[in-house]
């Protein structure tokens, strides 16, 4: 088993050399970025009322629309690639996205007290990005452009829902399904040695997200648990492309519900700085 | 006076055509066109098919995902090569939208019925963009990358056959400007000096808000009813914020007012075109 490994590393730093004298090179990098929200769609409205009791009995609400996309927040990762020449790459990164909270809020004010509803939507996905790298020059400083795919791991989104100023709580977790979309980024990089570089860059990236199933995790009121009180069918939710419904028989509660697939947006616009390390000259 | 105007208008531009040429960089233009396939989709009402088999039914859903993006497109660019790698450009083109179908049968033994709902958009693109391209020889790569500021129109069609009766709707979308992302990777052939031919993959992302819906047709087996229908009921202006008060709700002759609607755009398509590069080597 040691002879392998020190084969297997052997093996590796011979690839490693081989590509430098072919004036190729393999580059490996970590990153780090924020993205806010592009792509976005409708989340809901956030609702204020204003009750006036009589006699001057008035009722006014003010609609705000919300839009948003699941994909604005901080994301960090790794990334490694082979220049096939000094203007070609090719690179696979990996990075995990951990979205920003989003909050959808409703609220009821009377003289002397007021009823605050909340919907707070919190993301999170590993994104693989295989992707095709352009370059310019051999100079200290060099511009670049990056165009590939994203293959959304495990997302995730937590819905919690507090209603009644916190009176119940409810958290759903959305999970499931591949997301897969593209990406994008124009940026420069700036060599401090022949190996070493920091660059920076403008990054899009375009998806969304069907997830496969959602399930209520937490339920409770007046801070007393109910979860075990739902039947299955009220805690699951089977996302599906295609489902037949008997609409003579008895809905069954011991398994989950279906309904039709929903789409969430998972698409942002950022800024991605990092670190690259190359192996070839 | 006119013919002296016009005159000098011709030879300053060609002035600065050949002394951009003469430092190397360049003008270029050039036309495309091709087709976009539906990307960044958003749901559509689920396909629904009822059938019965005695006293009994099923439903089977199938879930429906569009993107008012996909369809043909075509448009003219124009730009400047800042040196042999970078330049800017502004696209202009139009998108001819294809058509988005859900539909819900019901095979009643008594009364059967279809309704069927199309989407359709078209729009209008200003991509100011960056290019960057490489490659020394008549075959060049490139990339571009630019926003997309969109002027867009919907339309959405619900046609409800019930028995003997056939009711159709159309809605039009209108109003509000759209923004997005866009990016092409691409091949180019240069068949002389100054004349290339391109092939691209091209993704356009951005969604669309409208700021009006108009009911334009309402007719019920051929006769019209959008005469008899008050102003709130046939148009609705989409609003970021507004207020209501159901002690005071908006008069019958005014447009409803309702919270802003997301139609998304995005597409993902192979681009032909010629270029033309007016500068030197």
């Amino acid at each position: 088993m040691k002879i392998f490994k020190i084969n297997l590393i052997l093996l590796i730093l011979m690839g490693v050399f081989s590509f430098q004298s072919f004036g190729q090179g393999i580059y490996v990098g970590i990153d780090g970025g924020i993205g806010f929200a592009a792509c976005k769609d409708e989340l809901g409205t956030d609702m204020k009322t204003n009750i006036t009791p009589p006699p001057s009995n008035s009722m006014a609400t003010l609609y705000t629309s919300r839009n948003y996309s699941l994909g604005q927040g901080f994301s960090f990762g790794i990334h490694g690639g082979f220049m096939l020449n000094k203007y070609f790459g090719i690179q696979l990164g990996a990075d995990y996205l951990m979205g920003a909270a989003t909050t959808l809020t409703n609220e009821t004010d009377t003289p002397g007290s007021a009823v605050i509803q909340t919907t707070t939507l919190k993301s999170s996905m590993i994104r693989l990005i295989p992707a095709i790298l352009i370059q310019n020059g051999d100079a200290k400083f060099r511009t670049y452009a990056v165009v590939g795919l994203i293959v959304g791991l495990a997302p995730k989104v937590t819905d919690d829902q507090d209603s009644a100023s916190g009176a119940s709580h409810t958290t759903a977790v959305l999970s499931g399904g591949l997301s897969w979309g593209f990406h994008g980024a124009v940026g420069v990089k700036y060599f401090f040695t022949n190996k070493l570089d920091i660059f920076g860059e403008l990054t899009g990236n375009y998806l969304n997200w069907s997830p496969g199933k959602s399930v209520i995790t937490a339920s409770t009121y007046n801070g007393k648990d109910n979860l075990s009180t739902l039947s299955t069918s009220q805690k699951e939710i089977d996302f599906q492309s295609s489902y037949t419904v008997n609409n003579s028989a008895t809905p069954t509660t011991g398994s989950p519900s279906q309904t039709s697939q929903i789409v969430l947006p998972f698409s942002s616009f950022g800024f991605t700085i990092g670190v690259q390390y190359l192996f070839g000259k | 006076m006119r013919n002296g105007n016009r005159k000098c208008f011709v030879l300053g531009i060609t002035t600065f055509i050949i002394s951009a040429s003469c430092l190397g960089q360049g003008i270029y233009a050039g036309i495309n066109g091709g087709y976009g396939f539906p990307s960044g989709r958003m749901i559509l009402p689920s396909d629904q098919k009822t059938t019965y088999s005695g006293s009994s039914s099923s439903t089977l859903y199938t879930s429906n995902k569009y993107s008012l993006g996909k369809g043909i497109d075509f448009g003219a660019y124009g730009g400047y090569m800042f040196n042999k790698h970078w330049g800017a450009e502004l696209e202009i083109g139009y998108l001819i939208g294809g058509t988005s179908t859900s539909t819900n049968e019901d095979d009643s033994p008594t009364i059967p019925s279809t309704t069927t709902e199309t989407r359709k958009g078209n729009i209008l693109r200003f991509t100011p963009a960056l290019r960057y391209q490489i490659g020394e020889n008549k075959l060049k790569t490139y990339i571009t990358a630019g926003i997309i500021i969109g002027m867009a129109s919907g339309t959405d069609e619900i046609k409800d056959i019930s028995g003997p009766n056939t009711g159709d709707n159309i809605w039009t979308y209108s109003g509000g400007p759209t923004i997005g992302f866009h990016g092409a990777i691409g091949l180019m052939y240069f068949l002389s000096n100054k004349l290339g031919i391109s092939a691209e993959l091209t993704g356009n992302y951005q969604n669309w808000s409208p700021d009006k819906e108009v009911l334009t047709t309402s007719t019920l087996n051929g006769v019209d009813n959008l005469s008899k229908m008050p102003l709130s009921q046939k148009e609705t202006d989409y609003q970021a914020s507004y207020t209501k008060d159901p002690f005071n709700p908006t008069p019958a002759t005014s447009p409803s007012i309702s919270d802003r609607i997301y139609l998304p755009f995005s597409s993902l398509g192979l681009n032909i075109g010629v270029h033309i590069f007016f500068g030197g080597k």
